[in-house]
């Protein structure tokens, strides 16, 4: 079997290395990570790594997967060119992902390799969190600088993947406690602003490694701002 | 362009690495050295060669770096005799201590020790540090004395049974690895109530796999494990604190548990350091590659990290397909294939079983047939907390 094409391509803060994935998709991870990576820094006014890496690849033998260490890499994987393709037609929608697992760095960047949360409830915040900024914020903020959609087949990324999307996860969330932690994060960004969101988690944020109940608790007083 | 290429690199077997279990157990081999000359001991020819703490610390920062978000790890103390290398334990013990704290993880750590090593001091601060020890004692002085010898050839039953005490001063919870040989096969019963009655709570009894054992001596074997099984099953129903791993569930909900499962945690969710820093998938596989300068799996190093992941794939591998001698065999999902490395010394496949495990595994799985769990519960949370 020919060994599929290896691209390292550099954009801004974003270094991508990808197996057997067209260019134009490796521009479009690029430029999405790099604007992300942008936008929470100004939205949310969060400490970003200085680069982010991608590990992205094709192989019909390997899992879909797309997760992040949580620090500044993000590793993605298709089984095919289909899954690549916009949500509708693919299910998976890839500019929010992306932002969400750059949500995920920006919470916990700066925490140790192999950090672990204390528990599941702890885990629920840091994926609501991710959910929240990524839909509510950061696809607005990448439709703005971009103006059109980043991703190479064209699809309206805003409606499908930005804050309606969030009140889709808000309305069909299947557990109520994880539902119930996306609605602080939207309530306390409705009463205090990005801005404030972005402070608490960057000052607190390593409470959900002992004392996610702290946590919530400043998201709560927060959110009744 | 070199350095591109070198990202590049580093990035994709991360990718790779993301698509096996996160490593939450490394076991340390700090030393090839042992003050005892068991004459069944896979280790082989005894040697000073330790670990260094700067090779032990790189492992440490490797096991908490590869367990991603898992939030409890484990660290074991292997040898030789561990304890010959008490000085290192204590500083990897503190060193791993702070590391996991930082990263809010649970750290456990556990030791296979002959026991002979320990005093006062030693023991305080593994009970201090919570190092679990799990003690290699064959059974009653005849028995034990009969392999497990220093190098003058002395017998050290009477130190290590006078050290059970100081042991269970400090961790109240006691397990024993038993090894048991041919020739003692009658006295496995005896030996295991010996040490039941000497305090012991946990038992891990294995036959000696390196010897020949002819068919009486396992029907023998069969014999002697119903007798355990009965006086385990009358223990438990008094909630006396006694775990025997093997008792705990029925046949069917093991091999329903185990179903699609091959192998063992090695390579897996597990690895085991040399003291060179190398890393193998687990101790039995570090010792062959050393007898037989047979690096196969030889997964790496900590200075690097796992470097082999086609070594590593190969030892995740799941499919019946791969393991055809196995695949229409009615208890391949109670053992899940044998010991990869004791196949793969034997058959040079570690997907080909090993003949004389699979007697020993028939004669358990006959023992589970039909067998009621009675100590599913009995020993309470004492046996898992401890």
């Amino acid at each position: 079997m020919e060994k599929p094409e290896e691209i390292i391509k550099d954009r801004g803060n974003i270094t991508v290395a990808a197996r057997g994935i067209g260019m134009r998709y490796v521009y479009a991870l690029a430029a999405i990570a790099d604007t992300a990576r942008r936008g929470y820094r100004e939205v949310f006014g969060l400490r970003m790594p200085s680069r982010i890496y991608i590990a992205a690849e094709k192989d019909p033998e390997g899992p879909n997967m797309l997760n992040t260490d949580g620090r500044n890499t993000v590793y993605f994987s298709c089984r095919s060119d289909k899954d690549l393709l916009p949500p509708k037609k693919s299910g998976y929608s890839h500019i929010f992902g992306f932002s969400h697992e750059l949500g995920h760095i920006a919470f916990s960047g700066a925490f140790p390799a192999g950090f672990a949360l204390k528990d599941a409830s702890a885990d629920m915040v840091y994926q609501a969190w991710a959910d929240y900024s990524a839909a509510k914020r950061i696809i607005p903020f990448i439709a703005d600088v971009y103006g059109g959609c980043p991703w190479p087949n064209i699809y309206d990324f805003l409606a499908e993947e930005g804050p309606r999307h969030l009140s889709g996860f808000l309305k069909s969330h299947a557990s109520p406690q994880a539902g119930s932690v996306l609605k602080l994060f939207d309530a306390a960004d409705k009463a205090a602003g990005p801005k404030q969101v972005g402070r608490l988690v960057g000052t607190f944020g390593r409470e959900l490694m002992w004392e996610p109940e702290a946590f919530t608790e400043r998201l709560k007083k927060l959110a009744k701002r | 362009m070199a350095l591109q290429k070198l990202t590049a690199d580093t990035l994709f077997r991360g990718l790779r690495m993301r698509r096996f279990p996160a490593i939450d157990s490394l076991e340390l081999f700090v030393t090839h050295d042992c003050n005892l000359r068991c004459r069944y001991c896979f280790v082989g020819k005894k040697k000073s060669v330790s670990m260094k703490f700067g090779t032990a610390k790189r492992a440490v920062d490797m096991l908490l770096r590869e367990s991603r978000s898992a939030k409890a790890v484990t660290i074991v103390f292997f040898g030789g005799e561990p304890v010959l290398e008490y000085g290192l334990i204590k500083k990897v013990a503190l060193y791993a201590e702070k590391k996991a704290k930082a990263c809010g993880k649970q750290l456990t750590f556990h030791m296979t020790t002959n026991g002979t090593l320990i005093d006062k001091e030693k023991m305080a601060f593994f009970g201090r540090h919570k190092i679990r020890l799990l003690l290699s004692i064959d059974g009653d002085r005849q028995t034990h004395d009969k392999n497990r010898r220093t190098a003058s050839g002395k017998g050290t039953f009477d130190t290590v049974e006078s050290n059970i005490g100081l042991i269970k001063k400090h961790q109240s919870w006691l397990g024993v690895r038993m090894t048991v040989c041919p020739s003692e096969t009658g006295k496995m019963f005896d030996n295991f109530l010996f040490l039941l009655r000497k305090g012991i709570n946990q038992f891990i009894i294995e036959p000696n796999h390196t010897a020949r054992w002819a068919r009486r001596d396992l029907d023998e074997y069969a014999r002697q494990w119903r007798l355990i099984a009965d006086l385990y099953d009358k223990k438990t129903a008094e909630k006396y604190p006694l775990r025997l791993v093997y008792f705990e569930n029925d046949f069917e909900l093991i091999t329903k548990a185990n179903r699609h499962f091959w192998g063992c945690s090695g390579g897996r969710n597990g690895v085991t350091i040399a003291p060179s820093g190398d890393i193998y998938p687990c101790s039995h596989f570090l010792c062959s590659a050393e007898h037989k300068s047979d690096y196969t799996w030889l997964l790496g190093n900590v200075k690097d990290g796992i470097s082999d992941l086609d070594a590593r794939e190969r030892l995740n591998r799941l499919e019946d397909d791969v393991r055809p001698k196995c695949s229409s065999c009615r208890i391949k999902d109670l053992c899940t294939g044998g010991c990869p490395s004791e196949n793969y010394d034997t058959n040079k496949s570690v997907f080909e079983p090993c003949a004389r495990r699979c007697e020993f595994q028939m004669i358990l799985a006959g023992l589970l047939s039909g067998r009621t769990p009675t100590g599913k519960h009995a020993y309470g949370k004492t046996g898992r907390d401890n």
